[in-house]
């Protein structure tokens, strides 16, 4: 299999990162994904679960949770927070799963760190049953095409070059003494949409969250977030 | 004023805009060309919804498709008729049983509705099983913000919200022929939610950027390569 090396190399600074409770978006969004998601069924299956945190929400919410990653390292510290939860080291696109063997997949913020987006997509249209559902969040196609100018409310939003095509990107966030690196690939809307086209996969329910008004009253340039989405949820049926 | 009397108001300059060959390039060389991609092939009976005057019905006929358009406006239905059959009728109440057709278009007219929601129930209501409803609207990404210049490589600016956009009014005078637009994109969950709570899903989405051919003629429309202009929805319903 293939590691993901972008991840492994930034596992402890993601750990510590991901663990440190209101540390980043996942805290303030993540409640909205998670009224997205379907009630638990047989098997859910996460694709991409890093060191575990979405996996142990969703065992908290009674979803019997296979995940998967491919960092070796994000996958220890996920079995070790949760002995009792079955996490595999595997590739998104080469998913050690017979087909329809699960009947809802999520993927939280993971697609844009796959070097073969379709391909994982289609992987986890292949285990899912007939009538089950894959969730998706990642990072707004919208929003990844440029940037605020500042950190303020009303800062203007600027998109210097292409929101077309797919790009790399790579920034260093340092934040409370954890310094993070994340890198993947920005995508238009119309790249995901094709991907779950091909994977025969429909578009149920797209959700645009705006950042929520206790957050903004906490830190008012947080309304910046309410004048663009900052994530792009998806709920996709198969066919 | 509702959307209904803005674009009533203008329907005979809209006749003359939308019929005149060459006048209307985005649409001709740009927009439509992608659109009809997305467009099953010739089925039992096709609604198309805010026909105006009626060139998407046209081409859409001479594809074999049996057109019936609605529009809500008695002057566009009347020039639509010299094309294909066509009747005025409330988006939000069609004239139609439950099920009526096996594809409805619906060509840049869902964001000129004054009840974009009520339009989107309606069409899940008079398809059948199966069917399929085809989107064109003003992509919400341009619809959010404008070009700070008018260089190719001017930047895209936000300065308002995504989520509440002002309608863009521009007007276009050219060749005698004077169109006042309402350009008012809805953003991709408005879109998508109204899909929802009618039971169509999205199988197809599309941000159509312009051919080499368009650019050679239209320069600056190369910038339709960095912010899309359009979006292209194939909803089913199940």
């Amino acid at each position: 299999m293939t590691y993901n090396d972008d991840w492994e190399r930034e596992a402890p600074n993601w750990i510590a990162w991901a663990r440190s409770p209101n540390h980043d978006a996942y805290w303030e969004y993540s409640p909205a994904f998670f009224d997205l998601v379907p009630a638990p069924g047989r098997a859910t299956l996460e694709v991409g679960c890093g060191e575990g945190r979405v996996a142990r929400d969703l065992a908290g919410r009674g979803h019997r949770v296979t995940a998967v990653d491919a960092s070796p390292t994000l996958l220890a510290a996920a079995e070790a927070a949760d002995p009792a939860g079955e996490y595999i080291l595997a590739d998104a696109v080469a998913l050690p799963f017979s087909d329809e063997t699960f009947d809802l997949a999520v993927a939280y913020n993971s697609l844009m760190d796959v070097h073969d987006m379709p391909g994982a997509v289609n992987e986890a249209a292949r285990v899912l049953r007939r009538g089950g559902r894959f969730c998706v969040c990642v990072t707004h196609p919208f929003a990844d095409a440029g940037r605020f100018e500042e950190r303020k409310a009303d800062s203007p939003f600027v998109v210097p070059e292409s929101y077309f095509g797919r790009r790399r990107f790579e920034e260093t966030f340092d934040r409370g003494g954890i310094a993070m690196t994340f890198r993947g690939w920005c995508y238009p809307f119309e790249d995901y949409a094709r991907a779950f086209e091909s994977a025969g996969l429909l578009i149920e329910a797209l959700r645009e969250p705006a950042q929520r008004d206790d957050v903004v009253a906490q830190d008012p340039a947080e309304a910046r977030w309410r004048r663009l989405p900052m994530f792009l949820f998806l709920r996709l049926l198969k066919r | 004023m509702s959307l209904k009397e803005f674009w009533d108001n203008q329907a005979e300059a809209w006749g003359r805009f939308a019929r005149r060959p060459g006048h209307d390039r985005y649409h001709e060389g740009f927009n439509f060309p992608a659109f009809l991609e997305l467009v099953p092939p010739a089925g039992k009976r096709t609604l198309d919804l805010g026909c105006g005057e009626g060139r998407v019905g046209a081409e859409l006929a001479r594809r074999g498709h049996r057109v019936v358009g609605v529009d809500a406006s008695a002057v566009m239905v009347e020039l639509a008729r010299e094309r294909h059959e066509a009747q005025v009728a409330d988006a939000a109440a069609l004239p139609f049983e439950d099920g009526a057709f096996d594809l409805v278009v619906a060509y840049m007219s869902v964001m000129n509705f004054d009840e974009p929601e009520r339009a989107i129930a309606e069409v899940a209501r008079v398809l059948e099983p199966g069917g399929r409803c085809c989107t064109a609207v003003v992509h919400p990404f341009d619809g959010a913000g404008r070009f700070a210049g008018d260089e190719p490589d001017s930047p895209f600016v936000i300065t308002g919200s995504y989520f509440e956009q002002e309608p863009k009014l521009w007007r276009s005078d050219r060749d005698g022929i004077e169109v006042t637009f309402y350009d008012r994109a809805l953003p991709l969950q408005r879109l998508f939610d109204a899909h929802e709570a009618a039971g169509l899903l999205v199988e197809a989405v599309r941000e159509p950027i312009p051919s080499d051919a368009f650019i050679e003629e239209k320069p600056i429309a190369v910038r339709r390569r960095r912010i899309p202009l359009f979006l292209h929805l194939r909803a089913v319903k199940p």
